[in-house]
């Protein structure tokens, strides 16, 4: 008799089980309000070279952060991965949920990146090394059948006119996630150098003479070229380390190059329409006539056939270039490099009497200091809005434990879905609205942080910031 | 004279490491304990001179602050464990290694700071203060760390302990004693997983955290104390591990050279008697 109650009570309890799974599978639904659809998908970003480690940083994070997320199909077959019978109803864990992979594209530069997003060079153009076409959408061309990224990485401010979308003003097809800050750091090559051109009386180097030095024009040298003596007072006219300037071009679909073009453009005088440092006979190439990626020395340093010294143009004492503060500052091999010897060095020039530093990038006030932006296209990403402006506090997200989530609305499933969970999670404000990375037990919030100085940049400063959230949006 | 040989090989090469550990950056300046750094009344505390050596010449110097956890912590990283949005423009090391950070220089000037960090990483109090309500780790030992990268750890980093106080309580010995290995003695109490998730929400965070900062460094100053790091250490400061290991290799190689000597001249006493 005791035996029967027992089998009664077992079965009872497993029929039991069974009905609340079987319910559970039944009307189980990804948690409400995020872009998730319970399967996984690919997504990838392409774009700039400046915050190619950040984003692979964050990525890592991104990524590790789907362990604690919706428990997964583990069997082989036709939905291996995809979330499991799971609870009703389903909670984010703040971060990538469904198990999202998500990868980075080797950098062609920020502007061809932002392009790719775009379709802005028609149906048929790709970016190799990603797997999802583009969308048809409002300034957006549709590229069917070929890929392209579904983020951009832009180390640039958007463009409202002669842009790469269809309709020229990039902030009609995307939004500018901005989660780091930089400078761009005008540098010579020795610390020889270096030390005469900090030692210059302020406001050296001033916007004027950035321009004449890329200009080859309104200098004592040859044709009227800069000579080191002409903005360094401590050098004599003539003197041994007096020389003709030789100013470096860049990759023009780089934001590096982008944001001091638009630098010199709107703060020197007499600049002409469309100027461009790339573009005077003075400006030097690599010896394939192709300007050098941006952010590292040594494909400059390995050009010429031999370093050599004294005027000549190919002793790196006499070269000036410009790039990442954050990049050279953080990986010494792409700002410190020695050739058969002759040690080179990206050493950072004053610009208006200013060295770029973290603590003026974080404050805001180094003269060429830049926003490092995720960018999405509308439909997939955009920052919730009162009166067509950004406003997360006036329009709350779901809500988490005692708090609410930041409100990033566009896609509720696929791609497009995935990409607007990785920007919500890059741009939450604290650590309330994150989760813990399940290796390390620390919030994402800090890692976050931590992954963008690893990377040689700050966070974006207070003062820029779109309240309630990290990053600064442009949209 | 076989054995002499070897006995002379061995004392060069203990010559050498213990050189080469005699000569690990240092941070010079501030050099005398207590160094106090007045505080406006509304502002930031002033500017600081620091100058650190044992630096290759033309090496790009950095300066920022840290939580004042020993860098030999596990999990320990200057990107988690200090804030870069602390530091100057990098000095160039001069001819003779040396990177000097002046109070004076508008681009190189350090300027520490009280309450939160720059980028919300972590808090550095003047003890006795109260934490600002942001969900951070706080600290009452802080530290300067000098290197040449702000990212990643360097086997050049050399680090002083800061110690903030209010200006009412004069630093006191026993203040200085307590963080003369402040990298080690700092305790790191970052909040429980728990507290995070149940901290207000961020709106109110930053805004509680804003007026604790306002308010915290009214009336305090920060002080200095004499040079002592975690890792790199003043010339003669034997209470560092690294730098007394250094001595003692140098003196044994001393020893072993006395040694060499006694032995050539018995060795030639001998031949002489023969």
């Amino acid at each position: 008799m005791r035996k029967l109650w027992k089998l009664a009570a077992v079965t009872g309890v497993a029929v039991a089980f069974g009905t609340m799974t079987s319910i559970g599978s039944a009307f189980a639904t990804p948690p409400a309000g995020y872009g998730f659809d319970n399967t996984s998908h690919v997504i990838v970003g392409g774009g700039s070279d400046t915050t190619y480690r950040a984003q692979i940083g964050l990525s890592d994070l991104w990524a590790e952060s789907g362990l604690s997320g919706c428990p997964h199909v583990t069997a082989n077959g036709t939905s291996t991965n995809a979330c499991a019978a799971n609870v009703n109803p389903e909670t984010s864990n703040q971060g990538n949920y469904q198990g999202d992979t998500i990868a980075q594209a080797n950098p062609v530069g920020s502007s061809t990146g932002i392009g790719s997003l775009n379709g802005s060079s028609g149906a048929a153009s790709t970016y190799q090394g990603t797997v999802n076409p583009v969308p048809a959408g409002t300034c957006v061309t549709a590229t069917p059948g070929v890929a392209n990224v579904d983020f951009a990485r832009s180390s640039r401010a958007p463009k409202t006119s002669g842009g790469k979308a269809p309709c020229g003003n990039e902030l009609t097809a995307d939004t500018f996630w901005g989660y780091a800050q930089d400078g761009v750091e005008v540098n010579v090559f020795t610390a020889a150098r270096g030390a005469q051109v900090q030692g210059a009386p302020s406001p050296a180097l001033t916007p004027d003479d950035l321009f004449h030095i890329w200009n080859c024009s309104g200098g004592t040298g040859t044709g009227g070229r800069v000579r080191w003596s002409d903005v360094v007072p401590s050098i004599s006219p003539g003197s041994a380390t007096d020389a003709d300037i030789v100013p470096w071009q860049m990759n023009t679909g780089s934001g590096t190059f982008g944001t001091f073009q638009t630098y010199i453009q709107t703060n020197a005088t007499g600049v002409p329409s469309g100027w461009s440092p790339n573009a005077q006979s003075c400006d030097r190439a690599l010896a394939s006539g192709q300007p050098p990626l941006e952010n590292d020395i040594k494909p400059l340093v390995n050009d010429p056939a031999a370093l050599a010294t004294g005027t000549s143009a190919d002793n790196p004492g006499n070269w000036i270039w410009w790039g990442s503060f954050g990049v050279f500052s953080a990986f010494p091999y792409t700002s410190n490099y020695t050739r058969s010897g002759t040690p080179t060095q990206a050493v950072a020039a004053p610009v208006n009497g200013i060295l770029p530093s973290t603590s003026r990038i974080i404050a805001n006030t180094y003269p060429i200091g830049r926003t490092l932006y995720n960018v999405t296209r509308k439909f997939d990403a955009d920052c919730a809005k009162t009166a067509g402006a950004c406003d997360f506090p006036g329009n709350p997200g779901p809500t988490v434990g005692a708090t609410t989530d930041l409100n990033v609305t566009g896609g509720t499933s696929g791609t497009s879905g995935a990409v607007r969970e990785y920007t919500r999670w890059l741009c939450r404000v604290s650590t309330a609205q994150h989760g813990l990375d399940p290796f390390t037990g620390t919030s994402f919030f800090s890692e976050i942080t931590t992954a963008i100085n690893n990377a040689g940049f700050t966070v974006v400063p207070s003062a820029l910031r779109s309240s309630g959230s990290r990053c600064q949006v442009l949209s | 004279m076989v054995r002499t040989r070897c006995l002379a090989g061995l004392v060069v090469l203990l010559s050498v490491i213990g050189g080469a550990r005699a000569s690990a950056s240092t941070i010079m300046e501030p050099a005398h304990a207590p160094v106090v750094v007045s505080v406006a009344t509304s502002g930031p505390p002033a500017a600081v001179t620091v100058v650190a050596s044992g630096f290759s010449s033309g090496a790009l110097v950095y300066v920022e602050q840290c939580d004042g956890v020993a860098p030999t912590t596990p999990q320990w990283s200057p990107t988690a464990d200090c804030d870069l949005g602390s530091s100057p423009a990098p000095v160039i090391a001069d001819g003779r290694g040396i990177a000097t950070f002046a109070a004076s220089d508008k681009n190189h000037a350090f300027r520490p700071f009280v309450g939160e960090s720059p980028q919300s990483i972590f808090n550095c109090l003047a003890p006795g203060r109260p934490a600002p309500a942001n969900g951070l780790a706080s600290s009452t030992k802080c530290s300067l760390r000098v290197s040449t990268n702000n990212a990643a750890a360097t086997g050049d980093q050399a680090f002083l302990a800061v110690a903030f106080t209010t200006a009412k309580a004069a630093p006191s010995a026993s203040d200085s004693t307590t963080t003369t290995t402040a990298g080690r003695a700092s305790t790191r109490s970052k909040p429980s997983a728990t507290a995070k998730g149940a901290a207000a929400s961020a709106a109110r965070a930053k805004a509680a955290a804003r007026k604790a900062k306002t308010s915290a460094p009214s009336d305090a100053v920060a002080v200095l104390s004499a040079p002592h790091t975690a890792q790199h250490v003043g010339a003669f400061s034997l209470s560092d591990a690294n730098l007394a290991t250094g001595y003692v290799l140098v003196l044994g190689g001393l020893l072993m050279v006395a040694l060499t000597i006694a032995l050539l001249r018995r060795d030639a006493g001998r031949t002489r008697a023969r």
